[in-house]
C-alpha cells in the first residue's frame, strides 16, 4: 500500500518539484496568506520543537556555487545564499582564490570527494538533497540521502565537549542545544577534505560550522549556518535559506555501486598529467 | 505500468529541462561542451544503478555497422522521484537521444533528452547545459 500510494502521488511531485524555481516569486507575494493557513510549530512531549519530517533546503543551484552566479554548461543558476558579508560574496583569501580557479578546470573533477561518494561535509551536506530528521531523546539525527550515498549527523544536546583535536572526520564532530525555539548546533573537527560544491569552493580541517535551526511554522525551518575557517577566510560568513516540510521520504543511494564516473573522470586528470 | 508512464511521459514533456536530478560529479568536467551529439538508435537495455542509471543504445552506422552506445543518466533516486521506472525503456525501443559527448569515450554521453517516435520527450536528469 505505501509503494502504491508513493507511485500516484510521483507524477503530482514532478509537477510541484519542476515549478518549484518558477513560482518562487509567487510564493514570496503570497507568503502572508499562506502563514495564516499553515499550522503552528510542532511540539514535543517536554515543549521543544518537533522538527522530526523529510526536508528539502531550499538552495537550488548552491552545489554550483554559494554565491550569486547565472547558468553556465552544465551549471544551474543560484541566486546566491550568502547573507554575510552584506556583498555575497565569500571572503577568500588569496591563495584560496586561486585554488578555487584551479577547481573548475576539467582534470579538477576527479578531486571533488563527492565524486567518490563520500560525505558531504558541512555545510554542503545541508543543500544537496532532502533529508530525515529525528528527535530521539537527547538527540537530533539527521539521516541525508544526498548525491554521495547516505550519510548521518548524530547531534547529542547534552552539552558535551568536543572530540580531542587529533580527531578528523569528514562530517564533523556536532554538539547542539536549544536557545529558545532555535536548535543550535555547533561542528568542530573537520577532516578538510570536502569541498563546498562543485564550483570548487573551500574548507580546511580548521573549519567550524555554528547552524540555527529555527521553525517558523509546521512546515518551515529557517536554517542558517556561519562558518569559521581562517586558513581559507579572512573572516567568518553565512548563508542562509529556508527548509520545507515534504511528504517524501528517503531513497537509497548506493553511490558506489556503478560510479563509472571516476573512471572517466582520472582518465581526463591523467591526460593533463597530474 | 503502461498507463502510469504515458502520465509520467505527459507531465515530464511540459517541464523537460526544468530541474536537474543528480550532480555527484561535475557535468563540464566530463562531458564536453563543444560536442553536442545527436543520435537515432535502438535500447538495448538500461542499467538501474547508482549513482547514474544508464541506457545503452545501438546505432548504425551509413555502412550498416552498429555502433554501442552508452548514456549516463541522472541518479536513479532523482529520476524515481520523476516517475521513472527501470522497465521504461524496454529493449528494442527505438528512440532519439540528445546529449553531450564524454571527453574521452567516443560513445559515451551524458543525455539530455529522449525522444521516442511518437514525438513524447523524457528529461533525463542531467543537469541543464546553457
Amino acid at each position: 500500500m505505501r509503494t502504491h500510494t508513493a507511485r500516484s502521488l510521483l507524477p503530482l511531485a514532478a509537477v510541484l518539484a519542476a515549478l518549484v524555481p518558477t513560482t518562487t516569486t509567487v510564493a514570496a507575494a503570497q507568503t502572508s496568506t499562506a502563514a495564516a493557513a499553515t499550522p503552528p510549530i510542532r511540539r514535543m512531549a517536554d515543549g521543544k520543537p518537533d522538527l522530526q519530517g523529510y526536508f528539502n533546503p531550499q538552495a537550488p543551484g548552491a552545489n554550483f556555487g554559494l554565491e550569486v552566479h547565472a547558468a553556465e554548461f552544465g551549471i544551474p543558476p543560484g541566486k546566491g545564499f550568502i547573507v554575510d558579508p552584506p556583498d555575497g560574496k565569500l571572503p577568500m583569501q588569496e591563495w584560496a582564490k586561486a585554488e578555487k580557479q584551479s577547481r573548475v578546470r576539467p582534470e579538477r573533477g576527479y578531486d571533488d570527494p563527492a565524486a567518490h561518494c563520500f560525505p558531504n561535509g558541512l555545510p554542503r551536506s545541508m543543500y544537496t538533497g532532502g533529508f530525515q530528521i529525528l528527535q530521539p531523546a537527547g538527540y537530533v539525527v539527521f539521516l541525508f540521502q544526498g548525491d554521495t550515498g547516505p550519510s548521518y549527523r548524530i547531534i547529542a544536546l547534552d552539552g558535551r565537549s568536543h572530540a580531542p583535536e587529533r580527531v578528523h572526520l569528514w562530517q564533523g564532530d556536532s554538539a547542539g542545544h536549544w536557545e529558545g525555539d532555535t536548535l543550535v548546533v555547533e561542528t568542530t573537527n573537520f577532516n578538510g577534505k570536502t569541498w563546498l560544491n562543485q564550483a570548487g569552493e573551500i574548507v580546511s580541517y580548521r573549519e567550524k560550522v555554528v547552524e540555527r535551526f529555527t521553525p517558523v511554522d509546521a512546515n518551515t525551518i529557517n536554517y542558517q549556518a556561519t562558518i569559521t575557517d581562517p586558513i581559507v577566510y579572512t573572516r567568518p560568513w553565512s548563508i542562509a535559506y529556508s527548509l520545507t516540510r515534504s511528504q517524501d521520504e528517503l531513497l537509497e543511494v548506493a553511490c558506489r555501486e556503478d560510479n563509472d564516473d571516476l573512471e572517466h573522470l582520472k582518465k581526463i586528470k591523467e591526460a593533463q598529467g597530474r | 505500468m503502461r498507463g502510469s508512464l504515458a502520465c509520467t511521459f505527459a507531465v515530464i514533456g511540459l517541464f523537460s529541462r526544468a530541474i536537474p536530478v543528480g550532480a555527484h560529479h561535475s557535468f563540464a568536467a566530463e562531458y564536453d561542451k563543444n560536442k553536442p551529439v545527436t543520435i537515432k538508435g535502438v535500447v538495448t537495455s538500461m542499467k538501474w544503478s547508482n549513482p547514474h542509471a544508464w541506457l545503452y543504445v545501438d546505432v548504425k552506422d551509413a555502412d550498416g555497422t552498429t555502433a554501442h552506445w552508452s548514456f549516463e543518466l541522472g541518479g536513479v533516486n532523482g529520476l524515481y522521484r520523476q516517475g521513472w521506472r527501470k522497465e521504461d525503456l524496454q529493449p528494442g525501443t527505438a528512440l532519439t537521444v540528445e546529449g553531450f559527448l564524454s571527453r574521452t569515450d567516443p560513445h559515451v554521453g551524458n543525455s539530455q533528452n529522449i525522444m521516442l517516435p511518437d514525438g513524447r520527450r523524457l528529461f533525463s536528469g542531467s543537469p541543464t547545459p546553457r
